[in-house]
C-alpha cells in the first residue's frame, strides 16, 4: 500500500444489524440503490439497508446468491441456476434466463468485470470437487464458461487499473490472481496461501490491497499487492463470508456474516459489521445487461 | 435412507473406482441423505448416535485451522447395496496446521481413536483434497 503510512484499519467494529441472516453473503454498496445490498444465500432473500438503519427484505427465489447493479438503473441477481432482472433499483426482479439443469448446482458468488460483464460463479450443494463452474454473462445473455473445473467459486475482483483480478476457489485454500488480457482471465497463479479459514469473498481497494474474507476463522485479512498481511479485522462471528466497501467516501469496510450448518453459532452469527479504513474501496461496477 | 441419495452415491463412488481404491468424498455427499449408523465409527457407544459424529466432523471443517475434511471410504463392500446400507468409512481425512493430539481432542464426542499422521499428503486418496502450503494431513480414524 504504497500511498499510507498510518494505520489501515481506523475505526472500531461496529455491528450494523441485527443476527438477521442464516448465510448472510455478497454485500454490495450502490447509490443506486441507496447503500448496502446483500443476500440470504439459502433462504433466496435480498435485504437492504435503509439510511435510517431499517432492513428490507426482499424475498425472489430459492437461492439468492449475489447482486449488483445495473448500468440502466434496475439490478441483477443470481437465483438458484439462473439470473432474474429488476428494471428499478427496488424494483422485484423477475427471471432471464438459466445457465443450467442440474439442481445439485447453484449459484454462488459472482461480480463484474471491466467490460460490465457479469461474472457468475457457482458451487455444488455437495461440494464435489470439480462441479463448479465460473462464467461470464455479458449484456446480451451470452454465455461463456471461464473456469470449467473448480469447487466453490467464491469471490472475484479486480486491481484498480483492471490488469489483475482476484479469485478464490474456496477448496484450494488460496487467492488466487490471473492477468486481465483483453478482457479475458489468463495466466492464473496463486496470490497468498490462507494460513486460516477458508477463503470466501473479496474485495479490492482502490490501492490495489485484497481483502479476504476467511471463512471459519471470523476475520477479514488485508493484503497488499505483494501479498503481505496489512490488516487483520476480526469479528465476532467466525464464519465471515464476505466483504465490500461503502459509505459516501467508501472507507467503511462492510462484513457479512453466516450461521450455516453450525449447532452453537455465536449470538452474532448473520449479522452484518462494519470497520472504518484508511483506503477507500473502488466504486461498484455496474452489469451491462 | 434416501434411496435416490445411495443410489446417486454408490453409483459416483463405483465410477471413481470405489470398486478397488479409497475415494474420498466430501461430508456433504456422505451425510445427506444417510441415516445408516454403522456406516462409520461403527464400536461407538450407543449413546452417540450417527448425528454426533456428523455435527462433530462439520464442526471440525469450519476451524480456523483445519482447511478440510473428506471421509475416505473403505473399498466398496457390496456390489448392490442393500436398502438399509451406506459405502462404509474407516476414517476421515483432515487437511489442517494442527497436530494430530489436537485434533484428538477436538473430535473427542464422536469417540475418535488416536488421530494418525501428519503425512504430507494424502496421495492414497483417489479424489483427495488439496494440501495447501504449510498443511499438513491427520487422519481421524475409529476403531
Amino acid at each position: 500500500m504504497a500511498a499510507s503510512h498510518g494505520p489501515v484499519v481506523t475505526g472500531e467494529l461496529e455491528q450494523v444489524t441485527d443476527a438477521l441472516c442464516y448465510h448472510g453473503e455478497g454485500p454490495v454498496w450502490s447509490p443506486t440503490w441507496g447503500g448496502l445490498r446483500w443476500v440470504d444465500l439459502l433462504a433466496g432473500d435480498v435485504l437492504t439497508l435503509r439510511a435510517d438503519g431499517s432492513v428490507n427484505r426482499l424475498h425472489v427465489g430459492d437461492v439468492a446468491a449475489f447482486v449488483r447493479p445495473r448500468t440502466s438503473g434496475g439490478w441483477v441477481v443470481a437465483t438458484d441456476r439462473g439470473l432474474a432482472l429488476a428494471d428499478e433499483p427496488d424494483g422485484t426482479p423477475t427471471p432471464w434466463f438459466d445457465l443450467w439443469d442440474d439442481p445439485t448446482v447453484r449459484m454462488n458468488e459472482g461480480g463484474v468485470d471491466g467490460e460490465g460483464r457479469l461474472w457468475a460463479g457457482t458451487m455444488g450443494y455437495d461440494r464435489v470437487p470439480g462441479s463448479a463452474r465460473l462464467f461470464r454473462v455479458d449484456g446480451s445473455g451470452d454465455v461463456t464458461t471461464l473456469l470449467p473445473d473448480v469447487t466453490i467459486s467464491n469471490g472475484i475482483d479486480l486491481s484498480p487499473d483492471g490488469r489483475l483480478a482476484y479469485y478464490d476457489d474456496t477448496p484450494t485454500g488460496r487467492t488466487d490472481v490471473f492477468t486481465v488480457v483483453d478482457g479475458e482471465l489468463t495466466d492464473r497463479r496463486p496470490f497468498v496461501t490462507h494460513a486460516v479459514g477458508h477463503p470466501d469473498g473479496l474485495t479490492v481497494d482502490s490501492a490495489g490491497n485484497v481483502w479476504v474474507a476467511l471463512n471459519g476463522a471470523g476475520r477479514v485479512r488485508c493484503h497488499s499487492p505483494e501479498g503481505d498481511v496489512l490488516a487483520e479485522v476480526t469479528v465476532p462471528a467466525r464464519l465471515t463470508t464476505a466483504c465490500t466497501f461503502g459509505g459516501d467516501d467508501l472507507r467503511d469496510l462492510y462484513v457479512t456474516t453466516s450461521r450455516e450448518n453450525l449447532d452453537d453459532p455465536e449470538p452474532q452469527a448473520g449479522a452484518v459489521f462494519r470497520v472504518r479504513v484508511a483506503v477507500p474501496g473502488q466504486p461498484v461496477r455496474a452489469f451491462a445487461g | 435412507m434416501d434411496l435416490a441419495k445411495q443410489t446417486t452415491f454408490v453409483d459416483h463412488v463405483r465410477e471413481r473406482g470405489g470398486a478397488t481404491a479409497q475415494v474420498a468424498v466430501t461430508l456433504e455427499q456422505f451425510f445427506e441423505g444417510n441415516d445408516c449408523e454403522w456406516c462409520i465409527a461403527p464400536n461407538r457407544p450407543e449413546d452417540v448416535p450417527l448425528d454426533t459424529v456428523r455435527r462433530v466432523l462439520f464442526e471440525l471443517r469450519e476451524h480456523p485451522e483445519v482447511h478440510d475434511v473428506r471421509v475416505e471410504l473403505d473399498v466398496l463392500e457390496f456390489q448392490d447395496f442393500p436398502d438399509d446400507e451406506w459405502p462404509y468409512a474407516s476414517g476421515v481425512a483432515v487437511i489442517t496446521t494442527l497436530l494430530p493430539e489436537e485434533l484428538d481432542a477436538m473430535t473427542i464426542d464422536a469417540d475418535t481413536e488416536s488421530s494418525g499422521g501428519p503425512a504430507a499428503s494424502a496421495e492414497w486418496l483417489v479424489d483427495g483434497p488439496v494440501v495447501p502450503e504449510g498443511h499438513h494431513y491427520v487422519g481421524v480414524w475409529w476403531d
